[in-house]
């Protein structure tokens, strides 16, 4: 499974990028909009880890993209809130908790195929 | 303006209302009281003078009541005083501010009144009559209604036909009726008591114009402050949020490397405390804040909520019901209301064993949102989960026990109320009233 982590915070980024490497996950970090876009264009991958405060394009256009092209997203909010389509979890979260919803996106993803 | 101006307002005019009301109204009270106490005082004085104020000049007719004729008009000239009395009120006068009221030497003879007598066998006789604005036969008539020929063991008075006050005394074997008119005296009375009432609403509407005028600036201090800890708050709670989330990655990475140590576990318990003190922040920003609230569609929202945990439901074989009525709407902040239906959502999916129902319906003027599912908890209240870190006994060690309680604050910040308890077959209830 390959994951785009998106997220303005580099300490995230990177923590997440070897947690989740280490899940198995080939993860590759992203650390704004424009780059974000880019990577889900050159590149295909199963899940977008997206936070919301990802500078210099709204959340809102990169879901779009991703929706479009059938990728499977998760949300990192500031506030609880439901996103159309999109899973998403609020910070402060625990990594135990970002990997289950990861698992239940991907076996959704899963059993729909 | 904002809620808190117009309900110092309120406050405020009602205060001034009702001090105004009882400050005047003891005012008039004490008013009518004393009038009553002088009118009493003339009759008194009347009942001892057996029912009449005048003596006959010709000293060649009996003085006795019976034989008195009534006082009709006077000679013009006549003085209807007594001599004595007349006397002693000159002594008394000394000029000036003289007695006034009931003790004025002039009091006789200013006196409107008529006294009737009452036989054992009830006939009855007028034995004084110094009024105008009443004929003999209505006086009589008029002390018939109010005596009603029982034997009285006291002196009866009170007020008849408004502005008259009687008195009922027993002389000599006989019931006598004084009635005195008061109408000059309790005029001042009631002048006082309308200019009470037109004081008491001028007073109140003054106020309320003052207040109204002056409310903005008073409050514009404090709405700054308020203003600005919102600022503080919102923008702690997100300054926060991120550092937790990568304090508690690291940490999973240390103790992947390392294992769990001591020093770890200690700090997923201080990231977690964190995490609940970073969400009463925010929850303090959003209930403290009194902007005017858009009106949600409650009905799609609970929906939206609903679908968006539906996986986490069939992945516990949950089965759900839910009877969501629709187009109910209700004026809240989006934001704590997505948070609200998550918690109640989340609730369901960890401690319901096999079905869970959802129910969202108007009752009479009020919203009822509430959500059932199956459990092993005993019957009775169960009110202590909307507690801060309280947990019932098949949560498991790691809830913190804070998301009901979330949830009971949004409430109470929509005025509305919250309450769960277990019904005899387990199943957990929870109801919130918006």
């Amino acid at each position: 499974m390959r994951i785009l982590f998106a997220s303005p915070h580099r300490d995230l980024n990177e923590c997440y990028q070897t947690l989740l490497t280490e899940e198995g996950r080939e993860t590759v970090t992203a650390f704004d909009g424009p780059q974000t876009l880019t990577l889900l264009k050159t590149s295909p991958f199963d899940l977008l880890i997206l936070d919301q405060n990802i500078p210099r394009v709204t959340y809102g256009e990169i879901l779009h993209h991703t929706s479009e092209a059938g990728t499977r997203s998760i949300l990192l909010m500031d506030t609880p809130g439901n996103y159309p389509s999109t899973a998403s979890i609020s910070y402060p979260f625990l990594p135990e908790e970002l990997f289950q919803l990861i698992s239940e996106v991907t076996s959704h993803d899963q059993s729909a195929e | 303006m904002t809620k808190a101006q117009n309900k110092f307002i309120l406050t405020a005019v009602l205060t001034v209302f009702t001090a105004l009301f009882l400050l005047l109204g003891t005012i008039n009270m004490t008013n009518f009281t004393m009038a009553s106490e002088d009118a009493d005082r003339v009759t008194g004085k009347l009942e001892r003078a057996n029912g009449f104020f005048a003596q006959m000049e010709s000293t060649q007719q009996e003085q006795t009541p019976q034989a008195q004729t009534p006082q009709g008009q006077l000679s013009q000239g006549q003085n209807p005083m007594g001599q004595d009395q007349i006397d002693q009120g000159r002594q008394n006068f000394r000029g000036g501010f003289g007695p006034m009221g009931p003790d004025s030497p002039d009091m006789a003879a200013s006196s409107r009144y008529f006294t009737v007598s009452f036989t054992a066998d009830g006939e009855s006789q007028i034995v004084a009559y110094a009024i105008n604005a009443v004929s003999q036969e209505d006086a009589l008539s008029w002390a018939s209604d109010l005596y009603s020929g029982e034997d009285l063991d006291h002196v009866a008075t009170g007020w008849t036909r408004g502005t008259y006050r009687y008195r009922i005394y027993q002389q000599d074997g006989q019931t006598y009726v004084t009635v005195l008119d008061q109408g000059r005296e309790l005029i001042s009375c009631y002048r006082i008591l309308a200019i009470s009432g037109i004081g008491l609403v001028l007073g109140t509407l003054i106020s309320f114009v003052i207040l109204k005028l002056t409310a903005q600036k008073l409050f514009s201090p404090v709405e700054e402050a308020d203003r600005k800890q919102k600022q503080f708050l919102l923008q702690a709670e997100k300054e926060f949020k991120v550092p937790l989330t990568v304090i508690s990655a690291d940490t999973e990475l240390i103790e992947r490397r390392n294992g769990p140590t001591d020093q770890t576990r200690s700090i997923h318990r201080q990231v977690k405390q964190m995490g609940a003190l970073v969400k009463d922040l925010g929850r303090m920003a959003v209930f403290s804040s009194e902007q005017d609230l858009p009106e949600l569609s409650l009905s799609a929202m609970t929906m939206d909520a609903l679908n968006h945990k539906a996986e986490r439901f069939a992945a516990k074989g949950l089965d759900i019901s839910t009877e969501i009525a629709p187009d109910i709407r209700v004026k809240a902040d989006a934001a704590m209301m997505d948070r609200v239906l998550d918690e109640l959502m989340e609730n369901m999916i960890k401690y319901a064993k096999t079905h869970v129902r959802l129910i969202l319906k108007k009752e009479g003027e009020r919203i009822l949102l509430q959500t059932e599912n199956d459990s092993d908890l005993p019957a009775g209240d169960a009110d202590q989960v909307f507690d801060r870190f309280t947990t019932l006994k098949n949560a498991s060690s790691e809830e913190a026990g804070l998301g009901l309680s979330y949830v009971k604050d949004a409430v109470k910040s929509m005025d509305g109320r919250v309450s769960a308890r277990v019904l005899e077959d387990g199943t957990f209830l929870l109801q919130i009233g918006l």
